[in-house]
C-alpha cells in the first residue's frame, strides 16, 4: 500500500490551523514546518473611470511530504536514515541515525525535509505514524477546520477525489512520483 | 486499538522522542516549570485526554483537547467526535486555538502578584503578595466609593476570557453587592450595528439559523471575512457547504480576505466607509428597475414610499424620494456611487439585478462596515435591501443588520441588580475619565440617567486589552491613564505583562484555561454548549480571576453575598447548568456534559428570523414603535440631527473617508482587519504565529511605487495622532488608496512614541460614531513613508 | 543555498585533488629520482592537509557531527555517500604518498592511485550537486566547476611544487610540465567561461527554480565580472613565469588570483542554488 495525502485547495482559507496543529504535535521550532501553507496571489487593478477594475486572485496549497513513490531524499540520503516503509509507503526519518547533512532538503522539490536545529538532525512529516497505529487520523487531518485534508490509501483516494499532483505552481510529478493529489483552486488551473 | 490504517508495527521507529527537558531557568515558582516542558513523549493512549475550551473573543468557542502527561499538557487536540454519531460537524480549533499551548504555558508568563513602583504606565512592578494585593484593592475599592460615590468604579470592558465565570463578570456582581458601578452599553465588536438594526427591526438578532444558507440561491458578504476572525467555529464550513450546494458567493471587501480565497466566486472590491453608497446604488437600481417587492414592502414595512409613511410625518423624506433624489436633486445612482466607493457602475447595477432576482439571496452585513465612522447608516442602507426584495423571513434569505441568532440559550453567572443607572457607550470610557461630569444624554448618548454623577476614578481590568491596546488612539490613552489624579487606582489581571497590564497599579496573575475550569456558551450560530476542565494546576502563583474577587469579597464583607457559600467556580458550575437545564431540556446530566466537554443539541428545524412576523404580521408585529419594519424612523427622527441621525437610511459621508479634506493631507485610508494568527491582541507574543503570519501593513504596489516602497520594506504609517513603524505587504489583494494594518498588535512605543510593533490604534480616533457612540477603528486617514 | 563551509570543503578537497592528479602527472615527465620524491612527497603532505581540513570543515557543517561516520552507511544509492568514501580513500593515498616519499620510496603507484581515486571523488562531489532538485546544479555546470577548480589548482600547485624554489625550472623536463600545468590551468578556465552563457541558457527555461536562480545570479553581477578578470589574471601571471628562473613568488601571485577566482565561482555557485519547489 502507499499512504498519500489528499488536500482539498480550492475551498482552502489559507488558515495554516494544519501548519500549527502539526507543529503543536512535533514540538517544531520557528522554521522548522512539516507542513507549509503556500499563498498565492496573481492580477492587478485598472483604473476605469471613478473605479478599479481587477482580476486579483489568490489560492492557497498545502503540502507536508507527499510521501513519493520514487523518493530523491531517500535514495539520496547517505545514512540511510531517511527510509520508506515497505508497508505504508510512508518516508521517514530515524534520528538515531541521520546525520544532519541537509542533503535530503536539496533533493526534495516540496520543501519536505526539515533541520532540526535543536537536535542536530533532520525531521519531517511521517505522517503522524503513531497516531495512525493507533487508528487516528494524522494531526494537520484531523485539524483542518474545513475537512479539506485526507489521507489514507492513495489508490483508493484517487478514485474519490478529482485531483492532480501538477497545478500550477507545483513541481513535475515526474521528479519523485509523489503521493498527493491537490484538488486545484479554480485560479490554480 | 485495532489500527484503522491495518500497518504492521514491524519497522516502526518511534520518532517523536521526548524533547529533553533543557529549559531555561526562569522565576522561583517551582510549579511552573514542569508544565512548561512540553513535547510529545509516551503514546497517546496513555495521556489522559481533558476536554477544554478555546475561550477568547473570536467569534467561536472551540473544543480544545489537552493531552496531559505527568501534570504538563504536551499537546492539543481539538473535536475528534465520529460526526456521523451526532450529525453534527466537528467543532475544530483554528490555528489560534491549536496554538494555546505555545501561547499560555510560556515563561513569560506573569508569576506573581505585583504593585506599581515606577511611574504608571512605565512597566515597573515589585513582587508582592496575594494577601498585600487583595488587601490593596479592597481599600481602593471602599475609598472610592466613599470619596466619590460607586458610580466611579468602571469594570472595564475586556473579552479575554468568554467563560460563564470570567472575571469582569464576578467583579460586576460584587461590586452590585457593594453599591454599583458605572454600566456600559454595546461592545467593541457590534456596538453601531446592535444600536442601528433594532432601529430597523426591533431587535438585533436578525441572523436565521445557518442551516438555511443551504437554501440560498446568492450570498452576498459586505465586509464580512468568516475565515479570518472566526465568524463562529463552524461558520465557514456552513458556508463551504452552501457553495457546494450551488449558492454563488460574491464578496464586497476592500480586501481580497482569505474568506474570498476560499468561498468567493468573485471579490468586489471597495473603498473602506463606501459600503452605504455601493447598498444605495443597489437600492436605486432595484427601484427603477421595479424588482422590487411592492407587496413586501407594502405589507410589512413603513418609510419606503409616501403612502407607507407613518401618521405626522408627512412632510419626511422617503426612502423612494431619497434613492430618485427628489429633494437632494442627487439621484443615488450606480455612477454616483461609483465616485464614492470605487466600484465599476456597471458592476453595481448587474450586482443589483443579480440579487433581486436571485430569491432567496442573502445579503451579509460583516461587522467591519459597522465599526466606520458612518457605521449606523451602513447598516440601515443594509436592512433596506432585502426588504426592498422580500429576502426576510424565509430560508435562504437574510435579514442583514446584525445577523446573531441563537436557537439555545446559555448558561449565565447570576448578576444582581446594579443599584447605578450611569451607562456609557462602550466606546466613551476615557471621556468617562477626563469629563465624566459633564457627559450628558443629549450629547453623549448616555443611558440611564441624564448626566453622568462622576468621572471614572477606579478600573478593574480583567482578562482584557481594551485599557489601551485595543481601544483608539493609545499615545492619547496612554496619556489619560499616565495621570494618577484622573484614574487613581488601576487593577489588571492577565497573563502577560500586556500594553494594558503596563498601565496597572496592582498586576495580578490569572489562569488560562488549562488552569481553571468553567461552562463556555458557544459562539456565533451555533448549537452545543461547552465545558472548559482543568487540565494542569495553575502555573507559579496564578489564581482564576473568581477566587481573589472572593477574597476582596471577603474583606468588603460580602463574601456569602458574592459567593453563595461556592469557595471556587468548580462549585458554581453545575448550580448553573442545572438552573439551565431547566429551560434545555435536552441537555445530559452535569456529570456527563462535563466529562464529554461538549453537547451539541440535535439539529431540528431552521431558526427564521421574523419568520412569525412574516406570515402572520397581524398576530406577530416586529417590536418597533410601528410594528412593522421601519425603513423610516421616528425614533431617530427625534434626535433632530438629520444630517449625521437621518430617519431613513442614507450615505453619509464619514468624517475621515474617502470624502473628507482631510485626504489632501492623509492620502490613504487605513483599516484594520481582524488577523488570523491573534484573537484581537491575544497570541501576539507566540513566535508559531508571528511565523504563521507576521505583523504586517498592506499596500497596493500602486501606492507603493509611488512612494518607492517595496515589500518587505519598513515604513512610517502616520497622522496628526501618532506613528506606527511596520514592515509591508506590497500586494494586489488591498484596493489602491488604502492600506491595512491587522488590528490587536502589541502596542509598543519607542523613546520618541513611535509604535513599533505595529498596533493600529497609534493611528485611531476616540472621537465616536454620530448614534451609537461607538467605535469607528477602520477609518482613517494617514500617510506612509518609508523609513 | 551558500554556506562557507561547504565552499571551503570543496575548494579544499579540489585544490588537494588537483595536487595528486599533478604529482601523478609529474612523475611520468621526470627523472624519479630523490628530487622528485622529496618535492612529490611536499605536495602529497599538502594534498593530505588540505583534504584532512576539508573533510574536518565539511563535518562541522553537519548537524551531528559526531555522528559523520554515518555518512558511508548508503553508499549503495547515494552520491553523498560515495563522495564521502571517496574523499576519505583519496586522503589515505595522500597521506600514504607522504610516508612514502619520507622513507624515500617509490611514489608514482600511489600517486596514480591517488591521482584515480581524486578523479572519482571529484566527479562523485559533482554527483552530488547534480543529484538534487536544484538547476543550477545540474546542466552539467557542477561536473564542469568542480573539474575545472581541481585542474586550475592542481596546474598551480602542481607548478609550484614541482617547480619552485631553487633550480626547479633547471629540472630536466620542467618546461615541458610547465606548459602541460599550463595548457590544463588555460583549458579549464576557458571551458569554464565558454560554457557559462550556455548554462545560463538553459537555467533560464528551467521554470520557477531556474527563474529564481537566475535573479540570484543578476545579484552577483559585478562578483561574477571580478571572478573572470582574477581568472585572466592569474593565466596571463602564469604565462608570464614562462621564461623565469625563479617561479616561486609568481606563482605564488598567480594562485592567489586563481583562488580568488575560484573561490567567487563556488560562492557564486552555491549561492544561485534554488530547489524546484512550490512557485
Amino acid at each position: 500500500m502507499q499512504m498519500g495525502f489528499v488536500h482539498e485547495s480550492n475551498f482552502c482559507t489559507g488558515c495554516k490551523t494544519c501548519v500549527i496543529a502539526c507543529k503543536d504535535k512535533h514540538e517544531s521550532a520557528v522554521g522548522e514546518n512539516f507542513r507549509r501553507v503556500s499563498q498565492f496571489e496573481g492580477g492587478g487593478f485598472a483604473k476605469a473611470g471613478d473605479a478599479y477594475v481587477q482580476n486579483v486572485y489568490t489560492y492557497s496549497i498545502s503540502i507536508s511530504c507527499n510521501h513519493c513513490a520514487e523518493p530523491k531524499c531517500v535514495q539520496n540520503c547517505p545514512t540511510g536514515a531517511m527510509h520508506k516503509d515497505a508497508d505504508t509507503g510512508i518516508v521517514s526519518v530515524n534520528q538515531d541515525i541521520c546525520i544532519g547533512c541537509g542533503y535530503c532538503a536539496w533533493s526534495c522539490p516540496y520543501g519536505a525535509p526539515q533541520m532540526n536545529k535543536k537536535k542536530g538532525v533532520m525531521g519531517k512529516c511521517d505522517m503522524c505514524r503513531d497516531l495512525l497505529d493507533e487508528g487516528k487520523d494524522p494531526a494537520c487531518v484531523a485539524a483542518c477546520p474545513l475537512h479539506l485534508l485526507h489521507c489514507g490509501d492513495i489508490e483508493k483516494l484517487r478514485e474519490e477525489f478529482q485531483g492532480t499532483a501538477t497545478c500550477k505552481v507545483m513541481p513535475d510529478p515526474e521528479l519523485t512520483h509523489p503521493s498527493v493529489i491537490v484538488v486545484p483552486h479554480k485560479n490554480a488551473l | 486499538m485495532e489500527s484503522k490504517w491495518n500497518i504492521s508495527r514491524r519497522g516502526f521507529l518511534k520518532l517523536c522522542t521526548a524533547v529533553g527537558g533543557s529549559l531555561a531557568i526562569f522565576g522561583s515558582a517551582k510549579i511552573g516549570l514542569q508544565k512548561l516542558q512540553a513535547g510529545a513523549a509516551a503514546k497517546e493512549s496513555e495521556m489522559e485526554i481533558i476536554p477544554t475550551v478555546g475561550r477568547n473573543n473570536c467569534g467561536g468557542r472551540c473544543v480544545i483537547k489537552s493531552y496531559v502527561q505527568d501534570g504538563t499538557v504536551v499537546r492539543l487536540g481539538t473535536d475528534d467526535e465520529p460526526e456521523s454519531l451526532y450529525h453534527f460537524p466537528q467543532v475544530r480549533a483554528c490555528l489560534r486555538g491549536r496554538s494555546y499551548r505555545k501561547t499560555f504555558l510560556s515563561p513569560d508568563r506573569l508569576k506573581y502578584p505585583m504593585k506599581r513602583v515606577g511611574e504608571r504606565g512605565e512597566g515597573k512592578f515589585e513582587r508582592i503578595s496575594w494577601e498585600e494585593a487583595v488587601a490593596t484593592i479592597a481599600k481602593e475599592t471602599k475609598r472610592i466609593k466613599e470619596q466619590y460615590g460607586p458610580s466611579a468604579r468602571y469594570v472595564q470592558y475586556a473579552s479575554g476570557n468568554q467563560g460563564v465565570f470570567r472575571g469582569d463578570a464576578c467583579m460586576r456582581r460584587l461590586l452590585a453587592l457593594d453599591g454599583g458601578y458605572l454600566n456600559f452599553y454595546g461592545s467593541y465588536s457590534t456596538i453601531c450595528t446592535s444600536v442601528a438594526t433594532p432601529y430597523t427591526y426591533g431587535v438585533s438578532n436578525t441572523g436565521n439559523s445557518p442551516d438555511c444558507f443551504m437554501d440560498s440561491k446568492l450570498i452576498l458578504m459586505f465586509s464580512f471575512n468568516p475565515a479570518e476572525m472566526i465568524h463562529g467555529s463552524l461558520t465557514t464550513y456552513h458556508f463551504k457547504e452552501a457553495k457546494n450546494n450551488g449558492a454563488r458567493i460574491i464578496v464586497i471587501d476592500p480586501r481580497c480576505s482569505d474568506t474570498v480565497t476560499a468561498l468567493a466566486d468573485e471579490w468586489i472590491a471597495i473603498r473602506p466607509t463606501t459600503d452605504g453608497a455601493m447598498l444605495a446604488a443597489m437600492a436605486y437600481v432595484i427601484l427603477t428597475q421595479n424588482l422590487l417587492d411592492r407587496g413586501f414592502l407594502d405589507t410589512y414595512c413603513i418609510g419606503f414610499d409616501r403612502a407607507h409613511m407613518p401618521a405626522g410625518f408627512d412632510n419626511d423624506e422617503t426612502v423612494e424620494e431619497y434613492l430618485l433624489g427628489t429633494y437632494d436633486g442627487i439621484p443615488k445612482t450606480p455612477e454616483w456611487a461609483e465616485k464614492i466607493c470605487g466600484v465599476p457602475h456597471s458592476r453595481i447595477r448587474q450586482l443589483a439585478v443579480e440579487y433581486a432576482t436571485a430569491k432567496p439571496a442573502a445579503m451579509i452585513q460583516g461587522w467591519g462596515m459597522q465599526r466606520q465612522a458612518n457605521a449606523e447608516q451602513a447598516v440601515r442602507m443594509g436592512t433596506l435591501l432585502p426588504a426592498m426584495t422580500g429576502n426576510i423571513g424565509m430560508s435562504g434569505g437574510w435579514a442583514a443588520g446584525q445577523g446573531t441568532s441563537s436557537r439555545h440559550a446559555g448558561a449565565s453567572f447570576p448578576l444582581p441588580k446594579n443599584p447605578v443607572k450611569d451607562t456609557i457607550s462602550v466606546f466613551l470610557w476615557t471621556d468617562a475619565i477626563v469629563r465624566g461630569k459633564q457627559m450628558t444624554k443629549q450629547a453623549d448618548h448616555i443611558r440611564g440617567v441624564d448626566k453622568l454623577s462622576q468621572d471614572i476614578k477606579i478600573i478593574y481590568n480583567i482578562a482584557g486589552n481594551t485599557l489601551i491596546n485595543q481601544h483608539s488612539d493609545c499615545n492619547r490613552t496612554a496619556e489619560i491613564l499616565r495621570d494618577t489624579d484622573k484614574v487613581e487606582f488601576i487593577v489588571v489581571s492577565d497573563f502577560f505583562m500586556t500594553p494594558s497590564a503596563k498601565f496597572a497599579d496592582i498586576l495580578l496573575p490569572s489562569t488560562t484555561m488549562f488552569e481553571s475550569e468553567d461552562i463556555v456558551n458557544c459562539g456565533n450560530w451555533s448549537d452545543y454548549i461547552t465545558y472548559c476542565n482543568k487540565s494542569i494546576e495553575p502555573m507559579f502563583e496564578s489564581r482564576p480571576d473568581y477566587d481573589w474577587i472572593l477574597d476582596v469579597a471577603d474583606q468588603l464583607g460580602l463574601k456569602t453575598a458574592f459567593s453563595e457559600g461556592h469557595d471556587s467556580i468548580g462549585e458554581w458550575t453545575p448550580i448553573v447548568y442545572e438552573k439551565l437545564r431547566q429551560k434545555e431540556k435536552e441537555l445530559p446530566p452535569f456529570d456527563e456534559f462535563k466529562k464529554r466537554g461538549i453537547f451539541k443539541y440535535p439539529i431540528k428545524k431552521k431558526l427564521i428570523a421574523f419568520e412569525q412576523e412574516i406570515k402572520d404580521p397581524a398576530g406577530h408585529p416586529f417590536k418597533t414603535p410601528s410594528g412593522k419594519i421601519e425603513l423610516f424612523s421616528s425614533r431617530l427622527r427625534d434626535f433632530n440631527e438629520p444630517v449625521e441621525i437621518p430617519a431613513i437610511p442614507k450615505y453619509v459621508p464619514a468624517f475621515e473617508g474617502p470624502e473628507d479634506p482631510l485626504i489632501e493631507k492623509y492620502p490613504l485610508q487605513c483599516m484594520g482587519w481582524h488577523y488570523k494568527r491573534r484573537c484581537h491582541s491575544m497570541h501576539d507574543n507566540n513566535p508559531w504565529m508571528e511565523e504563521a503570519a507576521r505583523q504586517e501593513m498592506w499596500m497596493n504596489p500602486v501606492d507603493a511605487q509611488k512612494r518607492g516602497i517595496g515589500n518587505d520594506d519598513v515604513v512610517e504609517v502616520f497622522n496628526d495622532r501618532g506613528k506606527v513603524h511596520i514592515p509591508v505587504h506590497v500586494t494586489q489583494r488591498v484596493i489602491p488608496g488604502v492600506v491595512a494594518i491587522p488590528q490587536g498588535a502589541w502596542y509598543t512605543p519607542d523613546k520618541d512614541g513611535v509604535d513599533t510593533r505595529g498596533n493600529i490604534n497609534t493611528l485611531t480616533t476616540q472621537r465616536p460614531t454620530a448614534l451609537a457612540k461607538g467605535n469607528p477603528q477602520h477609518t482613517n486617514l494617514v500617510e506612509v513613508r518609508k523609513v | 543555498m551558500n554556506s562557507p563551509l561547504l565552499v571551503s570543503f570543496t575548494i579544499l578537497s579540489q585544490a588537494a585533488i588537483g595536487i595528486v592528479i599533478f604529482v601523478c602527472l609529474s612523475s611520468f615527465i621526470f627523472i624519479r629520482d630523490e628530487i622528485q620524491t622529496r618535492r612529490s612527497g611536499r605536495a602529497f603532505l599538502a594534498a593530505a592537509v588540505l583534504s584532512a581540513l576539508a573533510m574536518a570543515l565539511s563535518g562541522l557543517d553537519l548537524g551531528s557531527p559526531f555522528r559523520a561516520p554515518n555518512a558511508i552507511l548508503h553508499i549503495t544509492s547515494s552520491w553523498l555517500s560515495r563522495e564521502i568514501l571517496l574523499t576519505s580513500l583519496f586522503f589515505a593515498a595522500a597521506a600514504a604518498g607522504f610516508f612514502l616519499a619520507r622513507k624515500g620510496r617509490e611514489i608514482s603507484a600511489v600517486a596514480v592511485v591517488g591521482a584515480i581515486l581524486g578523479i572519482f571523488c571529484v566527479l562523485a562531489q559533482a554527483a552530488v550537486y547534480s543529484a538534487t532538485v536544484i538547476p543550477a546544479w545540474g546542466f552539467g555546470q557542477g561536473y564542469l566547476s568542480f573539474v575545472a577548480t581541481t585542474l586550475i589548482f592542481g596546474a598551480f600547485f602542481g607548478a609550484l611544487f614541482m617547480l619552485g624554489g631553487k633550480e626547479g625550472m633547471q629540472r630536466p623536463g620542467a618546461k615541458k610540465y610547465f606548459f602541460v600545468c599550463l595548457a590544463f590551468a588555460v583549458i579549464a578556465i576557458l571551458a569554464t567561461a565558454g560554457y557559462y552563457p550556455v548554462f545560463t541558457g538553459m537555467l533560464v527555461s528551467a521554470g520557477p527554480a531556474g527563474e529564481k536562480s537566475m535573479r540570484l545570479l543578476g545579484g552577483f553581477g559585478s562578483l561574477l565580472l571580478f571572478r573572470w578578470l582574477c581568472a585572466i589574471a592569474a593565466l596571463l601571471i602564469m604565462g608570464a613565469a614562462a621564461h623565469k628562473q625563479e617561479v616561486c613568488k609568481i606563482l605564488t601571485l598567480g594562485l592567489c588570483f586563481a583562488a580568488v577566482g575560484e573561490i567567487i565561482g563556488r560562492v557564486v555557485f552555491y549561492g544561485i542554488g534554488a530547489a524546484i519547489g512550490i512557485y
